[in-house]
């Protein structure tokens, strides 16, 4: 117990010291060493704070490093927008960290939805090459497939060579993934209501969505069969006969809109499914190429 | 939100500090760490690093700081270490961990329980539920039988699979058990009512707009209201183990 809080007066004058004790600086590859230890051990906001802290005494490709090394401690903490800013701040002076926060700002900018500001890749000078340029071309299809733009995703894709490694596996998932989305692309929500109106549930086999069919199919048939034994027992004019034909039909015509609907959430899903596959497929050859 | 201001306030634990304010001392702590060539200095430097990220609420942050310690040749501070991982696994709930801890600690050779520690000790016994042992403990570090019989006095424990039972045995008695005596008297009600209705519609020839709709519901009300019983047994127990660890808490202080 002593010994405990012993260390932690210790911790508190240790705080009040170095708050008015700050060390001096002594070389930028010191600050990018201590920097390159806070991304090891996975301390990105002290590597923001401390990035912020020391930039002003830097200028040309150091400043370049350091904004690009806090767009990437923002990109893995998720702080998109900040993280774009960092990365906009890297100037074209320092070539390879200009193309590689480029690459980044057209991922980050895809996540968001921004899909013309993500198109910015488009326009992005790689020098003749060939890996980077192959890699551009996957980053700039997967654009086109979030934006449905499956004419532009062939294009860039007649650029897919196949020959490195790193990029295969994203390329052939690419092309799955606009093959998945094509089919998704034809179930029609108005023949799904058609479907549930001749016999109920039948719209929501057509969504694929078994279970859901089987269990309206039982359910109306227990109703008719309502419907039936009140009308036999009591008479068309009962009120036990009207109470269950408005049931009835109220659940017909629910049934009807349910499996229109069915297929709205469907493809809502399916694009949402679809959005997170191509987006991964973006970001894994750039965490492995550049990280 | 009471009771973990308590606790942290007993394990000396300062809270509501915003993390944000405290990251000038991060960093700092941390350069020096990383120029620091003596191990027994950044051993020190990251028993303190954890020290502000528990203080500021980041605990697991805390215990990631405190892996990193290597103990290489013997550090001195693997008491308060142990000790510090005892205390940050209570806080974040990891009461199964905590518990694991202090029985490894047992057999550490020197080591010795912080107060706070003992503390926390009792209180993870009590979130277990396992009130024989929080007591034997309290009674240690209290030493007064009257005040820790006081504190322990009739509590008991609500079994929720026996709560999930007897629901199903008598519709409603799982809720009676569990404390809620008006909403097990509602559920028994409800239930022969539509047992009633569901048969009474049979014997009228009604088979399919009186007993299918009535029984469909009973059913829904049977199952649905054993598993209600049981949930009701379970935040019975959790308001019976708050309870006590604010009676323990409020012991102590005295």
């Amino acid at each position: 117990m002593q010994k405990t809080t012993r260390l932690k007066k210790i911790s508190f004058i240790f705080g009040f010291l170095i708050t008015y004790m700050a060390p001096g600086q002594d070389s930028f590859q010191k600050t990018y060493d201590f920097l390159q230890h806070l991304d090891k051990i996975e301390a990105y906001k002290e590597g923001i704070f401390f990035i912020e802290k020391s930039i002003i005494k830097y200028d040309g490709t150091k400043r370049d490093t350091l904004n690009y090394l806090s767009g990437h401690f923002n990109y893995s903490i998720k702080n998109i927008n900040e993280s774009i800013q960092s990365f906009k701040k890297v100037e074209e002076q320092s070539n390879s960290l200009f193309i590689r926060s480029q690459f980044f700002i057209g991922f980050q900018y895809a996540y968001l939805r921004k899909y013309d500001s993500a198109k910015v890749l488009g326009t992005l000078n790689v020098n003749n090459d060939s890996f980077l340029n192959e890699l551009k071309s996957v980053e700039l299809a997967s654009i086109s497939l979030l934006e449905r733009d499956f004419e532009s995703f062939y294009t860039y894709s007649q650029n897919f060579s196949g020959s490195y490694y790193q990029l295969t596996n994203t390329e052939e998932r690419l092309k799955l993934n606009k093959e998945g989305l094509l089919k998704a692309k034809k179930k029609s929500p108005a023949l799904a209501g058609v479907l549930s109106g001749v016999l109920p549930g039948a719209g929501k086999f057509y969504v694929g969505k078994s279970g859901e069919g089987y269990l309206t199919l039982l359910l109306s048939t227990i109703m008719g069969l309502q419907l039936r034994e009140a009308y036999k027992k009591d008479g068309i004019n009962s009120t036990r006969f009207k109470i269950y034909s408005g049931l009835f039909g109220a659940i017909y015509v629910a049934n009807i809109w349910g499996s229109v609907l069915s297929v709205k959430i469907y493809k809502k899903e399916i694009n949402e499914t679809y959005d997170e596959a191509i987006l991964l497929n973006m970001h894994v050859p750039l965490r492995t190429i550049f990280d | 939100m009471k009771l973990f201001c308590s606790i942290c306030m007993s394990l000396c634990v300062p809270f509501l500090i915003d993390a944000q304010d405290r990251l000038p001392e991060l960093v700092e702590v941390e350069q020096r760490i990383f120029s620091a060539k003596d191990i027994h200095i950044v051993d020190s430097l990251l028993f303190v690093k954890a020290d502000i990220y528990k203080s500021t609420e980041q605990f697991n942050l805390a215990l990631k700081t405190l892996d990193r310690i290597s103990f290489a040749n013997g550090s001195r501070l693997e008491v308060d270490i142990i000790n510090e991982r005892i205390l940050i696994n209570y806080l974040i709930g990891n009461h199964i961990n905590t518990q694991n801890l202090l029985i490894e600690a047992e057999f550490i050779e020197g080591y010795e329980r912080s107060n706070t520690v003992r503390i926390a000790e009792i209180l993870n016994y009590v979130s277990l539920e396992q009130f024989e042992e929080a007591e034997n403990k309290f009674q240690i570090l209290v030493q007064d039988s009257s005040r820790v019989e006081e504190v322990f006095d009739v509590k008991n424990l609500k079994n929720p699979n026996l709560a999930f039972t007897l629901s199903f045995i008598v519709p409603g008695s799982g809720q009676m058990y569990a404390g809620k005596v008006f909403k097990g008297l509602i559920s028994l009600g409800v239930q022969t009512a539509l047992f009633y209705t569901g048969v009474n519609g049979l014997y009228r020839g009604y088979p399919f707009t009186e007993s299918i709709p009535a029984i469909a519901l009973f059913q829904g009300f049977y199952f649905g209201g054993a598993e209600y019983a049981k949930k009701m047994a379970v935040e019975k127990n959790r308001e019976i183990v708050d309870e006590l660890s604010l009676d323990i808490l409020r012991e102590i202080k005295k």
